[in-house]
Formats: structure tokens, C-alpha cells, sequence
């Protein structure tokens, strides 16, 4: 898992807020500046090709008009005349510009560029070109045999082209094959020889219409081009710059309406944690400065609503956490007094020795409705009380300790354990809203004789030990628990005891104690743990038995309310 | 725990199985509070019923006296382990229990 975070991490930039808006505001103003400059410069290079293409077309026009048709049909015969003197495979292309060959080739005429003629229209050629500011203007004749171009004058400020140049009549312009006087329509070229160029030509005629040569105007577009670049290079400029403005104007308003409101909240959110665990009641989203109808605003708001809720919230909670605090020492209170008023031997039985009595009760974990009593009724009689309220907890607990009143009273009142159940179960029924019930063994002993008498309400059965024979459950008829239904009849057993006999009663808790398997303790163990203890005073069957149950059950926690009551009889030996 | 009602919604036969015992009982409570508007007749089934504590023995009492005033409440096929257990608590005196 570490090293996977780790990789993670690396991998992950964690930058603040306000970078990655302005990250993508630039992105954003790249992209539509980009876009809007690639179309801006797609509209004004088609719109700037037409109005170089209408400029060379008007340049040709004009040239052609303003010279004389009859010098240039002169020059025109010279140059012409000298072609046809030179053998086609000496007449040299202008691809093959500055070759001794085509160096040769144009000496032939050279005498031309010294006639008046020549010269004349150069110069009218030359100042049409510099009053419009181009690159060339020159005079070219069609050669319809062999179609190509040939100068005749040029008055090019670059790449001059002395007359007898051969360049091939390109593609475009084979229209003037069929039609002369359609000129050369505008059209743009790249070669080697002349660069790019945006090219038108008119025709010149002689006085009876015939085409004898064509006016021709070259505009170099790289001067053009590095215009138009010089201007996207200033409206860049001006873009970035504007961009900046805005991202900067972008960011301080990012900082006074987000950044600083969140970092406020965060700080107050941290003080907040900081004053819950120094335990300062002040309310600091209440105070914040942060207060707009926007969404911060709104978080603000629902920060200072979750502030005092979680307030009161902690209020209640610590409210209740006493109140909780409370209670459980009520109940532990409750549970110990519980305990308290279980009759002990040394209170109840001083200087008897007829029987030999221990009662346990193992510390239940919350108050419940076990309980046990002895007590004498008087010198030769000892009233014995085991039960189990059904039911746990303060309702349980309360109706025990009635109970266990009740049955006291009435058994030092006098009268049969029978007599004394009804009795009681009459009492009890009454005002039982809580349907609960309560099962009692009672039983009297006169510790003269050995004489037991006992009334069972719904109990579970004693175990009793004959002399040296072993402990068995000493089955009656039981009658319903106390306090179920009123008007019960109970009955009286009567079990005659020896010296040396053994009394063993208790809550279904012994029984009933489940391990971790599910499996319950059972009579059977019970017994057996019981027959272990011969020779054994009260206090070590007791002992025992409870430590067979714990053994048991082990760590499960069924091991709750386990009470029980040994009785040894050993008669009155003084007697 | 299952519930079979008549359609005339007068008899009502519940069948219960394994323990019932505090873990439970709730459980049985509230249903018995839902389904027992208009029943006559009311029959635990406790054929699958291996055990019973207190609490479970405190709601057929209760259960019982509740049907007292508008019919009645009976107890049929308890096996032997429960029927030990009625028989030691003295609820064999207080509950209609039909012996197979």
C-alpha cells in the first residue's frame, strides 16, 4: 500500500487553485487567440492575393496603353530575326540561367539592349515599376510554334532578363494560344529562377488589333508575405500582452472573491478543531468576514448553520453523557444494594449448628432478578427462599426486592410454605402491570428433627443427598410462579432429613449456562460436580460447583446470574 | 418462527422452532401485536421447539391473558424437552396445553 502511495504521489502535481485556473485561462486565450489569428490570416491572404492579382492585372494594362506599338513590334523583329539565326539546339532556356551556354546564347543579342527603340520604352517600363513599386515589368512575345515566352525588354529591379530570354509558357497561360487577347490572367508561381511571384499580362496590339506582344508585371509576394508577418507579429504582441492584463486582473479577483474567502474558512476551520479540543466555546464561523450572496458566500452560511448544530449537538451529547454516567452509578448502586440485603450466615445463623449453609452469587454484570434468603423463623426453625424474577434489569431488580419482603414477612408471619406462597402470589399479582413473575423454592426446615417442608412455585427442582448416596433432583408437582395468575392453589412436600444428608437448590442459571459451542450445562453436570464434594463443607460445594459452571462455559459471556444455596444437615448433635 | 393465518383472519397458528429465549422474544412480541386484531383462535405450534426460558414463558402467559377476554389460546405439540420445562415451571397448571 506505501509504495503504491508513494508512486502515486510522485506522479501527481498538487497544485493551488488559483495556478490551474490561470493554466487553463492561458490555454484558453492560446487557443482563441490562435484560432482567431489562423482565420484572420486565412480571410486576409485570399484578400490580399486579390488585390496583388488586381494590381499586377492594372500595372500590364496600363504599360500596355502607354507604349508605342510600333517600337515594340520593331524590337520585337530584331529579337525575333536573331532567334531565328541561332540553331534551336543553342537556344538556351532560362532554367539553365548563368551557364557559359546561355551566357553565350544572350551575347547574340546584346546589340539590341544599345537601340533607341529598346531603350526608350525600358524607361517608360522602368518608371511605371518604380511609381508603383514592383519588382518587374517587362515585354514578352508568345512563340505560338514552340509555345514559350521569349523577352524582349525588361526593366526588372531583380533578376534582370536581357531580351532573348526563353522561359516555357507555363500551364496556366495556354489560354492565350487560342485566345491572344485574353492576356495573361493573374496567376502566382514559385520557381527557383524568380522566387514566388504573383504574375498578369496584357496583351499590346498594333493599330489594326493584331497582338504583337504582351505586357507583363511580376509582384513579389516574399516582400508582401514578410509585411503581412511583421503585422501578426504586432497583433501577437499586443495579444500576449492584453493576455497578461487579463490574467493578472483574472487573479486578483480570483484572490478577493475565492482564494481568500476559503482560506479564511479553512483557518477557521482548523481554529475551530483547535478550540473544540482546548474546550473554548466561540463561534468561529459567525464572525468571518466572508458574506456574499455567491457560493462561498453560501458555504460560509452553511458553515456558521453546521457550526451551531454540531454545537448543540456536543451540548446534548455531553448533556446525555452525564445523564448516562448518572444512571449507570444509579445502577451500580442498585446492584450493590442488591447484593447487600442477601442475608449473610454469621447474621442470620449465629451458634446454629445443625446445618451447615452457604449461599453464593456469582457478580452479575447488571442487576437481576436471582435472589436467596434464610433466615430462622424461630430457634428450631430455618425458612430457606431460592427464586428468579423473570426478566432483568430495574424492573426485575425492584420486584425482587418486594418479593423477597413479602416472602419474609409472611413466612415469620407463620404458616404452611404453601400457606405462604398463596399468600404472596396474592400480593403480588397486584398492581402487576409489568406482567412479571417470579419463581420461588420454599422451604422450612426444623433443624430438631430434620423435618423439611417446601413449596415449589415454578422452581427448579432441589438436589438432595440421602447419607452417603448421591445428589438426585427430588422431583414434585410445581406449582405456577408467583405473581402469573392470582388465585393459585400451592402444595406442601414433605422430605424427612438425616444427619448427614444434603440440600442443594439454585436459579436455572446453573442449567442453563451455555458455552462457546452452544451446548447448556445441564443437571447432569450439575449432579456430577455436586457427588465430587463429599466430606466438603457448604462453603466448598458451593465453591465448586460454581467453578465447574465457569470451567464450562469458558470466556462466553452467558455466564451471568448463577445462585445457589448448599445445605448440610447435621442435626442437633447437643441434644 | 412462521405465521399462518385463516382466511377469515380468526385462527392463527404460530409455529415456532429452535430456542425462544431473550434473543427472541422481542421479536415474537411484535408479531404477535401485528397479527393478533380479530383473532378467536390462536394456536402455537411448538412441534420444532427445542427450548423455552423465562422470557419466552412470560409472553405465552401474557399472550394468554390477552386472548382470555376475546377467545382462546392453545398449546399443541410440545415436544419433550418444552414440556419439561412447562412442568418444572408450574406453566403446565397455567397454559392450555392439548397432549398429542
Amino acid at each position: 500500500m506505501d509504495n503504491k502511495d508513494n508512486k502515486d504521489n510522485k506522479y501527481r502535481i498538487r497544485l493551488p487553485i488559483w495556478v490551474k485556473l490561470t493554466m487553463i485561462v492561458i490555454l484558453m486565450g492560446i487557443l482563441m487567440a490562435s484560432v482567431s489569428i489562423a482565420v484572420g490570416y486565412s480571410n486576409f491572404t485570399a484578400i490580399n492575393d486579390n488585390i496583388y492579382e488586381g494590381k499586377a492585372k492594372a500595372v500590364a494594362a496600363t504599360n500596355a496603353v502607354l507604349l508605342d506599338a510600333e517600337q515594340v513590334a520593331a524590337v520585337k523583329e530584331m529579337v525575333v530575326k536573331t532567334l531565328e539565326q541561332i540553331p534551336s539546339d543553342e537556344q538556351i532556356l532560362s532554367s539553365e540561367w548563368g551557364s557559359d551556354a546561355f551566357n553565350s546564347y544572350l551575347a547574340h543579342f546584346s546589340w539590341i539592349e544599345e537601340t533607341t527603340e529598346y531603350q526608350k520604352i525600358r524607361d517608360i517600363l522602368h518608371s511605371v515599376r518604380e511609381i508603383n513599386d514592383l519588382r518587374s515589368c517587362y515585354i514578352v512575345y508568345v512563340d505560338r510554334a514552340d509555345p514559350r515566352c521569349v523577352y524582349l525588354v525588361d526593366a526588372s529591379s531583380y533578376k534582370y532578363c536581357p531580351p532573348g530570354v526563353i522561359d516555357p509558357l507555363y500551364e496556366e497561360n495556354r489560354g492565350v494560344l487560342d485566345a491572344p487577347m485574353l492576356g495573361f490572367p493573374p496567376y502566382t508561381t514559385r520557381t527557383p529562377e524568380y522566387g514566388w511571384l504573383i504574375t498578369a499580362g496584357a496583351p499590346i496590339t498594333d493599330k489594326d488589333g493584331n497582338v504583337i506582344a504582351y505586357s507583363v508585371t511580376d509582384i513579389d509576394m516574399n516582400l508582401v508575405r514578410d509585411g503581412v508577418r511583421s503585422y501578426y507579429r504586432r497583433i501577437i504582441l499586443i495579444l500576449v500582452a492584453f493576455m497578461i492584463l487579463l490574467i493578472v486582473v483574472f487573479l486578483i479577483s480570483l484572490h478577493r472573491q475565492v482564494i481568500s474567502p476559503i482560506r479564511k474558512l479553512s483557518a477557521a476551520a482548523l481554529q475551530y478543531t483547535q478550540n473544540k479540543k482546548m474546550g473554548t466555546e466561540e463561534n468561529v464561523f459567525g464572525s468571518l468576514p466572508v458574506h456574499r450572496g455567491d457560493e462561498v458566500g453560501n458555504l460560509a452560511d452553511a458553515m456558521q448553520l453546521m457550526e451551531r448544530e454540531v454545537n448543540e449537538y456536543i451540548r446534548s451529547l455531553t448533556e446525555s453523557q452525564e445523564e448516562n454516567k448518572r444512571i449507570s452509578k444509579d445502577l451500580d448502586i442498585a446492584m450493590r444494594l442488591q447484593m447487600d440485603i442477601m442475608p449473610t450466615t454469621d447474621e442470620e445463623l449465629t451458634g446454629i449448628t445443625a446445618v451447615d449453609l452457604n449461599a453464593a452469587m456469582s457478580p452479575a454484570k447488571e442487576v437481576g432478578g436471582d435472589f436467596f434468603d434464610f433466615f430462622l423463623i424461630d430457634r428450631d426453625h430455618l425458612a430457606m427462599v431460592m427464586a428468579d424474577v423473570s426478566g432483568k434489569g430495574i424492573s426485575a431488580a425492584t420486584f425482587m426486592v418486594i418479593a423477597k419482603t413479602i416472602l419474609r414477612d409472611r413466612t415469620l408471619a407463620g404458616g404452611s410454605p404453601a400457606e405462604v406462597l398463596e399468600q404472596v402470589n396474592h400480593l403480588l399479582c397486584k398492581g402487576n402491570r409489568e406482567q412479571m413473575f417470579v419463581t420461588v423454592w420454599l422451604g422450612v426446615l426444623k433443624l430438631s428433627t430434620g423435618r423439611l417442608i417446601m413449596a415449589n412455585a415454578g422452581h427448579d427442582y432441589p438436589a438432595i443427598r440421602h447419607g452417603n448416596g448421591t445428589y438426585e433432583l427430588y422431583r414434585t408437582e410445581n406449582d405456577p410462579p408467583l405473581a402469573a395468575m392470582d388465585h393459585m392453589v400451592y402444595h406442601d412436600v414433605t422430605v424427612e432429613l438425616t444427619p448427614g444428608d444434603a440440600l442443594f437448590i439454585y436459579t436455572d442459571g446453573i442449567p442453563e449456562a451455555k458455552n462457546r459451542e452452544g451446548s447448556r450445562f445441564g443437571i447432569k453436570r450439575m449432579l456430577d460436580a455436586l457427588n465430587g464434594t463429599r466430606e466438603m463443607t457448604s462453603e466448598s460445594v458451593t465453591h465448586i460447583v460454581s467453578r465447574a459452571v465457569q470451567e464450562f462455559v469458558g470466556e462466553a459471556d452467558a455466564f451471568d446470574d448463577v445462585t445457589m444455596m448448599s445445605v448440610l444437615y447435621k442435626g442437633d448433635e447437643e441434644r | 418462527m412462521t405465521f399462518q393465518k385463516s382466511a377469515d383472519g380468526k385462527e392463527l397458528t404460530v409455529a415456532l422452532t429452535g430456542d425462544l429465549d431473550s434473543t427472541n422474544t422481542p421479536e415474537l412480541e411484535g408479531k404477535l401485536l401485528e397479527e393478533m386484531d380479530g383473532v378467536q383462535e390462536l394456536c402455537f405450534d411448538l412441534s420444532g421447539l427445542d427450548y423455552v426460558s423465562s422470557a419466552g414463558l412470560r409472553v405465552f402467559l401474557t399472550t394468554q391473558k390477552q386472548m382470555a377476554g376475546v377467545g382462546k389460546m392453545t398449546i399443541r405439540h410440545v415436544g419433550e424437552e418444552v414440556m419439561g420445562i412447562f412442568t418444572v415451571t408450574g406453566f403446565s397448571k397455567l397454559l392450555h396445553i392439548e397432549r398429542d
